[in-house]
């Protein structure tokens, strides 16, 4: 494959650095699949997909970035003729394919130890990419601030708690958590069988999610 | 004309990068940015790209926007690239970029490649590359697209003499082909030889500009011919040469050496270092080594850093 784009260039690198390829789907498997095997309460293996999924979104979008930057790529890019919202646009939806598809294997063994209701299933998937797209957008939005790789890594870091902790992870947080997607993975995972009822509200939330990423590709 | 620069400054925190620059280029013309380190040259080239927003005055080019990008080839001072895709892809993607169509930019590329003996290479990965197979990479990619206004920082920094002749064919055809091209270099052989105009930069200020051989003759600078003599011949006669400004001698490793200070003339020092050979033999002398020291580009850069360093 040659790289006609910036979005078939982020998945071809990401195709040739094999041993980094391994780790990120076998990194996620490794910490997810003894606690969804275990016998334990359903919020603990929802809570880890949820954190895995804001970790790996808000992580490899934003020190991705950093990085082009710091290495002088973005300059180099900003004098091409394509637009920075398709290059962000681009580069976003590779990111959210690829964190999709690492985190796709923990949450079908999840799914199959859980088996929701068809439209629990529907909702589950609806959740999950909103939360990927939403965590990959957040992570584009963090990565302006840095100016280097270690500021990145900080800002990422506080992001990642931030986005966890006012999500109502930890503990509840009733003022907060309705406005990120990350609570509602977290919820659709958590009554699985039993929740039809949230899913307009998840397709809502769904679309709002893009609509921002969107937003956000066009203001990078 | 192609860029046309009026009364640039552009600040960087309390430092000063460009101060006051006008500077026009013309269609198929190549201008040398001469200056030490941190003179502005790259902060220039920026602001022509339009990567980098002036703080007062303006940059005029042709058309704005991506039809301006799409017609410009830019070399940066670092070879950023991304290092696990092939030199080829990293090329591809740039061309393709660029707008041009598979055929034609894999056969511009495969041409360019076999110019700047990579062909071998062009499958392997950027990070097995050297960093003067990084740079003619980056040229590559600057260059593949025929663009009509080129920028280069440092563009022969880093790699071989053959590569650096291709270059310098490939940016002369560009010229005629009509494309302007301004490159920044601390060469001063490399901006003689190539640029039909040299701007000195020095802390941000635009200290002349030129062709090379009109900033040479502004020069008060004299040439120097060092005769070393086998048969020795009365000084003072060769002062009647016309153009021979002062004579002097000194004996030293056994041998007689003679300095004549001349004034350049359009003739040239060759001309002028035959016409004393030609009187010291006709004087029964004879001369049995020559060494002429003309002004030259290099003068005029010292000349104009003096006389900024002197200045208030």
């Amino acid at each position: 494959m040659r790289p006609d784009s910036i979005f078939q260039k982020e998945i071809l690198e990401d195709l040739r650095n094999r041993r980094g390829l391994v780790l990120k789907f076998a990194l996620p498997a490794a910490l997810l699949l003894p606690l969804i095997l275990a016998d334990v309460p359903l919020s603990l293996p929802a809570t880890g997909i949820t954190i895995a999924v804001v970790f790996s979104g808000v992580f490899g979008s934003s020190i991705g970035l950093v990085r082009l930057r710091e290495s002088g790529m973005l300059e180099r890019m900003a004098m091409l003729p394509t637009s920075p919202r398709r290059l962000i646009a681009g580069y976003a939806f590779a990111n959210i394919l690829l964190d999709g598809a690492q985190l796709a294997i923990p949450l079908a063994v999840f799914l199959v130890i859980h088996p929701p209701a068809p439209v629990g299933a529907v909702c589950v998937i609806v959740s999950f990419v909103s939360a990927v797209v939403a965590a990959n957008a957040l992570g584009i939005l963090v990565a302006a601030i840095p100016e280097s790789s270690g500021e990145g890594h900080i800002y990422a870091i506080i992001t990642v708690m931030a986005a966890i902790v006012l999500s109502g992870l930890v503990a509840p947080a009733p003022y907060t958590q309705w406005f990120l997607p990350f609570w509602y993975l977290y919820e659709t995972l958590t009554t699985v069988s039993s929740m039809p009822a949230l899913s307009p509200i998840l397709a809502a939330l769904f679309l709002g999610s893009a609509l921002g990423c969107a937003v956000v590709a066009r203001k990078s | 004309m192609v860029v046309a620069l009026r009364d640039v400054t552009k600040w960087f925190g309390s430092i000063q990068a460009l101060d006051r620059v006008t500077l026009s280029v013309e269609e198929g013309e190549i201008v040398g940015l001469l200056g030490p380190n941190g003179s502005g040259k790259s902060t220039l080239l920026k602001v022509i790209a339009r990567l980098i927003p002036p703080d007062e005055g303006s940059v005029v080019l042709p058309v704005n926007g991506r039809l301006m990008m799409l017609r410009t080839g830019m070399l940066f001072d670092h070879t950023a690239h991304w290092e696990t895709l092939t030199g080829y892809e990293n090329a591809w993607f740039f061309a393709r970029s660029y707008g041009m169509d598979p055929v034609t930019a894999h056969d511009r590329l495969e041409d360019l490649f076999e110019r700047f003996d990579l062909l071998e290479r062009w499958g392997d990965p950027v990070s097995s590359y050297s960093y003067g197979m990084r740079r003619k990479l980056c040229l590559i990619e600057a260059l593949a697209h025929d663009p009509s206004l080129i920028l280069l920082d440092e563009p022969s920094i880093g790699l071989d003499y053959r590569a650096r002749v291709n270059l310098a064919d490939l940016l002369r055809t560009a010229a005629r082909r009509g494309a302007a091209i301004i490159l920044s270099t601390n060469d001063v052989d490399e901006a003689a030889g190539l640029a039909h105009r040299i701007a000195l930069l020095n802390r941000g200020r635009l200290l002349a500009s030129g062709e090379p051989s009109a900033l040479i003759g502004s020069l008060a600078a004299k040439v120097t011919i060092e005769l070393r003599l086998r048969i020795p011949v009365d000084i003072r006669s060769l002062e009647e040469i016309p153009g021979v400004e002062g004579v002097s001698a000194d004996e030293r490793e056994g041998g007689l050496y003679v300095t004549v200070m001349a004034a350049p003339d359009e003739s040239g020092p060759s001309s002028l270092l035959a016409r004393i050979v030609h009187a010291v033999a006709a004087r029964g002398g004879e001369v049995v080594g020559a060494d002429i020291r003309a002004p030259g580009l290099p003068d005029v850069f010292l000349a104009h850093m003096e006389e900024e360093e002197g200045a208030p």
